[in-house]
């Protein structure tokens, strides 16, 4: 049978063109639920710190995740801690890019959408289905 | 496989009405390199400029750096996959115009990177501050995505590589030096008492910004497989990699690469070099553990005694460096990772997001979050608008007199992770 799979994003790009669940805020929001989430038993399935833009460069982030075996799964739980960890020394005030402000979230929206895009895609059908979850 | 370079030393380059090598000095047309270099249909304008080495000159932004060869002799051509069909490469003879680089600018996202100054403090970071450059500026058509901006101005640049490259086919080379490698058990048998090496190399392929190519295939696509280190000299992996300017691997690294070039330096000396295993880094879990575990079967397959592995980029690559090494070392066989750091501006913080008790021997190719100030420049090249928006920059980095404070990963090759670069780190 699939194991089910469910991204967790605070990107409004993904959300529109997939079932998710939404975070709202910044980065550190998504790590700190996913971190809740794996403690209850989930995995995660794509790397919390996808992508060459630096945590806090970039605060759109998108991770799949999926149902885990019943116990907390330590690779998991260690490679989202040390998302955190890594996310506490890139954090630095937010960049004003005035005029540019828009495009420029639009682009690391964009590469935060299709960075997920293929690691959905990589993932596949065959073993997973992706749903939308209300947890 | 061998492979002879013959290296064509250029002094100087300048605009002409003939594009020919003349007693060292690359002449260039500039009319004839802009029409092949702008030949898409996806590009309104393309511009030529010249920096040369010691000029108060800065290109920003940089995305991808090649460097003009040609195929004299032997099967295909530079760029398979993408300028020739995929005849395999990495033989015969290849001249290479040493020291002229075609270097690409673009505004594909709104955020910027890629800084190389001509001369000044900034200069010491980057390799391509030593070349003389020919620096191509591509502006596509309106409507153009970003994933389909990257490919034409990527593509515009190996159009360029080739046609300043062909300036070479008929000139005596001023030296050469010839690679070979046997096929396995040949090669094995030749040096039967040295040990035997094998060169993991990783590639950048997360995604769109984010690529690599293997002759003209996505390497997130590739099963880990086997290379001649020859064909990397021809173009056979080229970057579509536009993120992280100061550890990415431009095209010119990936032709000219050190590591494999120091292999082959100690080649029959201190052990037998056996060849390449190219890998990815991709952004699944699985990918990852498919291709770590890829890996390590090829190399003990091959009966490596010892492996070099090198990673592209940070973050998510160091999990899969870390799963490289793991696994490897499982096997009985010793590892050297090479990788940058993130080590925070005062170098304290913890260097990668991964980490491994038997990483025991790693070489840094320095601290990406270091900061330098980087002064005004008489000229600036590509986009000067941008430097208000540059990653690695920080709010306030541009002074009022114009000069810049910056992270070290702003400028393109400053903490190269397969060493084409000045900065490392000693234990004493």
């Amino acid at each position: 049978m699939r194991k089910k799979i469910f991204i967790v994003t605070n990107n409004k790009l993904v959300l529109m063109e997939y079932p998710a669940l939404e975070i709202t805020g910044d980065l550190d929001s998504v790590f700190l639920k996913v971190r809740d989430l794996v403690h209850e038993g989930y995995v995660i399935l794509t790397h919390p710190l996808s992508g060459s833009v630096k945590p806090h460069e970039t605060e759109f982030k998108s991770i799949v995740l999926g149902e885990g075996e019943g116990e907390m799964d330590y690779a998991s739980l260690q490679l989202i801690e040390n998302a955190i960890i890594t996310s506490a020394k890139f954090r630095r005030p937010n960049r004003d890019y005035g005029k540019d402000n828009e495009r420029i979230k639009n682009d690391f929206m964009t590469i935060d959408f299709s960075l997920l895009k293929t690691g959905v895609e990589g993932l596949g059908s065959t073993l997973y289905k992706l749903v939308k979850v209300d947890i | 496989m061998q492979l002879k370079i013959g290296n064509i030393y250029i002094k100087d380059v300048q605009f002409a009405s003939t594009t020919e090598v003349k007693d060292g000095v690359l002449h260039l047309n500039k009319d004839e390199f802009l029409a092949v270099a702008g030949d898409d249909e996806r590009i309104a304008s393309v511009d030529v400029y010249l920096a040369k080495p010691g000029e108060e000159t800065r290109i920003i932004p940089v995305k991808d750096v090649i460097e003009p060869r040609v195929k004299v002799e032997g099967d295909g051509g530079i760029f398979p996959g993408f300028m020739c069909g995929v005849e395999q490469v990495g033989s015969g003879t290849t001249h290479v115009l040493k020291g002229a680089a075609i270097v690409t600018t673009g505004r594909i996202v709104g955020f910027q990177e890629g800084i190389v100054d001509m001369s000044g403090p900034g200069a010491e970071y980057t390799p391509f501050s030593k070349t003389y450059n020919i620096v191509l500026k591509v502006e596509p058509i309106d409507g153009i995505l970003q994933h389909e901006h990257e490919e034409i101005v990527r593509l515009a640049g190996f159009r360029a590589g080739i046609y300043v490259g062909k300036a070479g086919k008929d000139v005596t080379p001023d030296d050469y030096k010839t690679f070979e490698t046997k096929p396995l058990v040949q090669q094995i048998n030749e040096y039967p008492d040295l040990p035997k090496v094998v060169y993991v190399y990783m590639l950048q392929t997360q995604g769109l910004l984010h690529d690599t190519y293997v002759y003209g295939v996505d390497a997130k696509k590739i099963i880990p497989t086997f290379l001649y280190p020859t064909e990397v000299f021809d173009g056979a992996v080229v970057s579509g990699n536009c993120v992280s300017a100061c550890d990415k691997n431009p095209s010119y690294v990936h032709m000219n690469h050190p590591v494999i070039e120091e292999l082959y330096a100690k080649h029959g000396k201190e052990f037998n070099f056996l060849g390449c295993v190219v890998t990815n880094e991709n952004v699944t879990l699985m990918d990852k553990e498919r291709s770590s575990n890829m890996t390590a079967k090829l190399v003990e397959f091959i009966g490596a005694d010892a492996v070099i592995i090198s990673e592209e980029g940070f973050g998510n690559p160091d999990a899969d460096l870390v799963m490289n090494c793991n696994k490897i070392t499982k096997k009985g066989i010793k590892t050297v990772l090479i990788t940058d750091e993130y080590a925070g501006q005062d170098g304290a913080s913890q260097s990668l997001a991964d980490s491994t008790p038997v990483g025991d021997a790693v070489v840094t190719g320095g601290n990406a979050n270091e900061i330098i100030k980087l002064p005004v420049m008489k000229t600036v090249i590509g986009y000067p608008e941008v430097a208000e928006v540059i990653a690695g920059g920080f709010q306030g980095s541009l002074a009022s007199d114009g000069s810049i404070i910056v992270e070290l990963q702003a400028i393109t090759g400053a903490t190269s992770e397969v060493g084409y670069g000045k900065l490392s780190a000693r234990t004493y």
